[in-house]
């Protein structure tokens, strides 16, 4: 086992079973960090994790003992965890519990920590793996897990204060005492590799998830089939899934991937036994009987040969203690084809029918400012009574439904709008009511709103909680796509959804109806088709000409969406990439080269604008939107341009009617305006706006929805004489052998949002702030298209005019020199000679661009070794052109110190 | 103790994600409580603990070494949190004690002390401190 000092997530580690793999991993492991550690593998062990904390009068104790489900060699992140431990004995836990205190009683650690063991439960033999003296990741799970707020204590532990001081002394609110508790819980981590080509999908000791989710219930059957639907993959619990088949099983049991748990789950129909499923996967037998329980009972309600509305008590009671939604019942009972709204309802009806409903329990908090609130709640099949008095004649609660798992596309953003929506009802004296189940988040922080269900975001558990505490509404418009999708669904039974009408927000999100009422408005987009064939496609290439975009609706393999330039790359990409059929259309844009992205964030009253805010793109339109590097104010764009934007958005915020947030994305060329997309909800960018502004949308938003009297803002308020840049944060040194590119599907992890007095300063800011550092030795230049060189020529002179050494492939130094510029050049990475990889290996360069050409294949190859190189030698890496540009306009142009230290309250 | 910086934990990435805003937020409500003035250093703006009302100040910059002191110089807190800002934050943090930067604005780690710190973070260390008690640790070797 290789493993980085210093390093967190496991970066660079992993485990080595032959010289090869060892030598990779080092160089790998040596590049992020000054100290590696070679160490016995102790895999297939289990992992045991606690939370320890320690007060000043040496008070100590854990907090959570919580387990792993994957063995040893898979990373605390990636593996599934539960809470308590079920799998060991209680002499076992003490034992480990009393090393734990020893330890950091030893260290010394006054705060809060967290220990990791190995342990091997038949022998007894332990290890101390790591331990963590800040707060981590599991810290964050174990205060959601267990009400004990450890960050909280620890601040105040940092303090002085000793832990029975927190809190109220002698009650269950006090800290100085371990919480108990009397459910479990389940964290299971979200992965994206589907969006990244080429990457690894096995997981092991390093860290690829974006995030999480935890599940709260009363057996493990319920947990981990509500927590498979809460990661949000398309998945519906442990069974019940279509389209998952793996051919080789013994691999697949053997070698963990992101979809591990479902090969368990087919190994089990297809008839495995728990003990060899146990044993190919290392996974306690504990877990895998439980597991076996779900697929037993799932062939017992396949077998039943009723329709839904003849399921006995006894069978639908037992069903929904096992997890089973309503979904999976419909499903495995009747087998109905096509959208199954309709069918799923059927089972809700007869479930009332047969007074089987969800009772609601409480977790008991700690050092809560508010001890006698009850607030911190789930909802389980495994109890009799619900744990709080429900009053139906409030009609005083809004429920917001909060954002769930992070997952590329939808991050913390989302939770910032979730929890300042949930503060302005408070503020305007309405209880809040908050949906989420993601551990990582404020939003599931029990002090931050009335009552909170750490539970499911599922049409299913929404409507159980509607039915309980018949809200005057429900807000769906902060918390990204999952609660904007379950709006018509709320609409048609009847749920009064706040601000604009889910009619309006179908009509934005349906490609056709939208599509038609822009052309109604007389307002332009670029030509789209929903195409079923290939010799259809062609034809609507031969109209618009490449490149297009392609659209599939079922993706077979990598990226769901590509653009292509020519017949033989869209060809490659339909039959290896997408499905096209009459089933599954697949819709081609034309795609416009060279153009500008703008984005319009905005909130509207009654279809009348109240607050808006234009950015832009640094990069060309073809960059998505969440990776692209946004300006705010909009610094480029002519001033008509910016009127007609106005103008148009405008009049589709009369169009739908909106009342609340809403995001339009722009492509804007020479004097044309087109409209990409329209989302009637909060965006991404709604909070880099809201505090550059320093106007909080998402307040003025729920104000409107609530039907408070909001001040159309006088547009000089929107005049600011300093600018706002967001970048793009990428995770490609954790993906091993994803193509570190930006393209049309969104591949970063996070983002940073910083000002300054001009744009250089801004600019050069937030990209110190994701990790660039500006270059001291030399920079190396490759490739690019005849567009992309002339933007780079333009940085080149900069580069040499300030006494930078550029290194350039090629053609790129034939092109620099011809124009004056010196340049050094080396090989490509298949040529013979010093080449580009040995110049990135020795750190002779400490900048890479390296601009893609998307045309030959043999460029495709050098260049993918180019940037993969880059990143895993922890060189900065830009593979845009008019990034690239920007930011080095920026560092040439002013030093590092000149950054101002200004607070944003300076502002 | 009067004033309090609080080191973030920058961008969200694979391996550090939003519950360092969560702890984060916790900590900056745990001074107000106390009414300690709190500076915080966080470029992600999308974060709830870089919203009004959380910390006193904000500085929207990055979590390196040469920010963190231009900062302190600005600010001259009496003390400084680097356990709420994972990896990012111990990182700097550790590495501004080692300089000496921290003694020579006065700054006081709050919590754990560095040197417990780095037993934790030099895998040597680890090792050596936990013979010590007769607590195992995987066989490795650090090089």
């Amino acid at each position: 086992m290789v493993r980085s000092g210093y390093a967190l997530g496991g970066l660079g580690s992993g485990i080595c079973t032959n010289d090869e793999e060892f030598i990779t991993h080092c160089e790998s492991a040596l590049a992020y960090s000054h100290q590696i550690l070679v160490e016995e593998s102790l895999k297939g062990w289990k992992e045991i994790e606690f939370e320890v904390i320690r007060d000043s009068s040496d008070l100590c104790f854990t907090v959570v003992p919580m387990e792993n489900f994957d063995p040893l060699g898979i990373h605390t992140g990636e593996s599934i965890v539960v809470a308590p431990i079920v799998s060991l004995t209680p002499e076992q836990i003490k034992m480990l519990q009393d090393i734990a205190t020893r330890v950091v009683r030893h260290i010394g650690i006054v705060g809060e920590c967290n220990i990791q063991y190995a342990f091997n439960a038949e022998t007894n033999d332990y290890r101390i793996i790591e331990i963590n003296a800040r707060l981590s990741r599991s810290s964050a799970l174990a205060s959601k897990a267990s009400g004990y707020p450890l960050a909280f204590v620890a601040a105040k532990l940092a303090l002085g204060y000793t832990l029975d001081r927190i809190g109220e002394s002698g009650t269950p609110n006090s800290a100085a005492k371990a919480p108990s508790v009397d459910y479990m819980i389940v964290k299971i981590p979200r992965w994206d590799l589907s969006k990244f080509v080429g990457v690894d999908r096995e997981i092991g000791s390093s860290m690829k998830s974006v995030g999480e989710i935890m599940s709260i219930g009363k057996s493990f059957e319920e947990i981990i089939q509500k927590g498979l639907r809460m990661i949000g993959q398309g998945m519906h619990g442990f069974v019940g899934n279509s389209d998952l088949h793996v051919d080789d099983l013994e691999h697949a049991l053997s070698h963990p991937t992101d979809t591990r748990i479902f090969a368990i789950a087919q190994a089990l129909e297809e008839g495995y036994t728990p003990e060899r499923v146990a044993e190919l996967t290392k996974i306690d037998i504990w877990f895998i009987n439980r597991l076996a329980n779900i697929v037993r009972f799932a062939g017992k309600l396949r077998g039943l040969g009723c329709t839904v509305e003849e399921i006995d008590h006894e069978t639908m009671l037992e069903a929904k203690r096992l997890g089973f939604s309503d979904f999976q019942i419909s499903r495995l009972v009747e087998n109905p084809s096509g959208n199954m709204e309709a069918d799923v309802l059927r089972v809700r009806n007869r479930r009332k029918e047969l007074d089987i409903t969800p009772r609601v329990l409480r977790i008991n908090t700690v050092a809560s400012e508010y001890p006698e609130l009850t607030n911190y709640l789930y909802v389980t099949y495994g109890a009799s009574e619900n744990a709080i008095p429900y009053d139906l004649n409030s009609r005083n609660n809004i429920i917001v439904l909060g954002s769930g798992a992070y997952r590329i596309g939808s991050s913390v953003e989302f939770d910032w709008c979730s929890v300042n929506a949930a503060t302005t009802c408070r503020k305007l004296g309405y209880k809040a009511i908050m949906i989420n189940y993601n551990p990582e988040t404020v939003s599931t922080d029990y002090d931050m709103c009335d009552r909170l269900y750490f539970d499911e975001l599922s049409f299913e558990r929404v409507m159980d909680i509607i039915d309980l505490e018949t809200p005057r509404g429900v807000i769906v418009s902060v918390g990204g796509q999952i609660p904007n999708n379950l709006a018509m669904k709320l609409y048609r039974r009847h749920v009064p959804v706040l601000g604009t009408s889910p009619v309006s927000i179908d009509r934005a999100e349906n490609r056709h109806k939208f599509s038609a009422m822009l052309d109604q408005l007389g307002i332009d987009q670029p030509r789209w088709k929903e195409l079923t064939t290939e010799d259809e496609i062609h034809a609507f290439v031969e109209e618009v000409g490449f490149p297009v975009l392609i659209r599939p609706s079922y993706v077979l393999s990598g990226a769901a969406m590509n653009v292509c330039y020519d017949y033989e790359q869209m060809h490659r990409f339909l039959s290896q990439a997408a499905k096209v059929s009459k089933e599954y259309p697949v819709v081609v844009s034309e795609f416009l080269q060279n153009a500008k992205e703008i984005e319009f964030d905005a909130v509207a009253r009654n279809g009348k604008i109240v607050e808006y805010a234009i950015s832009e793109h640094v990069e060309y339109a073809g960059v998505h939107s969440g990776d692209a590097t946004l300006v705010f104010p909009a610094q480029k764009i002519y001033m008509a341009t910016a009127r007609r934007i106005k103008r148009i958005s405008a009049r589709i915020a009369e169009a739908l009617n909106i009342s609340g947030p809403f995001n339009i994305q722009y492509l804007a060329k020479d004097n044309y305006v087109k409209v990409i997309e329209c989302n009637l909800r909060a965006s991404r960018s709604f909070p880099f706006v809201s505090k550059v502004l320093k106007k909080n949308f998402i307040e003025t938003a729920t104000r409107i929805m609530l039907g408070e009297n909001v001040e159309v803002a006088d547009t000089s308020t929107f005049d600011i004489d300093y600018i706002g840049v967001k970048a793009s944060q990428f995770s490609f040194a954790r993906l091993h052998k994803a193509d570190p590119v930006l393209g049309v599907d969104m591949s970063s992890t996070g983002e940073v949002g910083c000002l300054g007095r001009d744009f250089d300063e801004a600019l050069l800011n937030a990209m110190i702030s994701v990790g660039h550092h500006v270059p001291a030795k030399g920079v190396l230049v490759s490739s690019g298209d005849a567009r992309a060189k002339v933007d780079m020529l333009e940085a080149c002179r900069l580069l040499d005019s300030r006494g930078y050494k550029i290194y350039a492939t090629p053609g790129t130094t034939a092109f620099l020199t011809e124009h004056g510029v010196h340049a050094t050049q080396v090989c490509w990475p298949d040529e013979d000679g010093t080449s580009v990889l040995d110049i990135i290996g020795d750190h002779t360069v400490d900048l890479v661009i390296n601009i893609p050409k998307n045309h030959t294949k043999r460029e495709l190859t050098n260049g993918y070794r180019i940037r993969r190189h880059a990143i895993d030698h922890n060189t900065p890496l830009l593979t845009n052109a008019r990034l690239a540009l920007a930011y080095v306009k920026a560092f040439v142009s002013r030093p590092v110190d000149s950054i101002g230290i200004t607070p944003w309250q300076e502002y | 103790m009067k004033k309090v910086l609080l080191l973030g934990s920058g961008a969200l990435k694979i391996g550090q994600a939003g519950e360092f805003d969560y702890s984060g937020s916790q900590a900056l409500k745990a001074l107000r409580e106390e009414g300690i003035e709190s500076i915080l250093i966080n470029p992600n703006i999308a974060t709830i603990q870089t919203s009004e009302g959380v910390a006193d100040r904000v500085y929207f910059l990055p979590i390196t070494p040469y920010f963190v002191e231009e900062v302190i110089k600005k600010e001259r807190p009496d003390g400084i949190l680097l356990a709420f800002g994972g990896q990012t934050a111990l990182n700097c943090g550790t590495q501004l004690y080692l300089d000496g930067t921290l003694e020579k604005y006065g700054v006081k780690v709050l919590g754990t002390s560095v040197d417990a710190i780095m037993i934790t973070e030099d895998r040597d260390l680890f090792v050596k401190k936990l013979n010590e008690i007769d607590v195992k640790t995987p066989v490795s070797q650090a090089v």
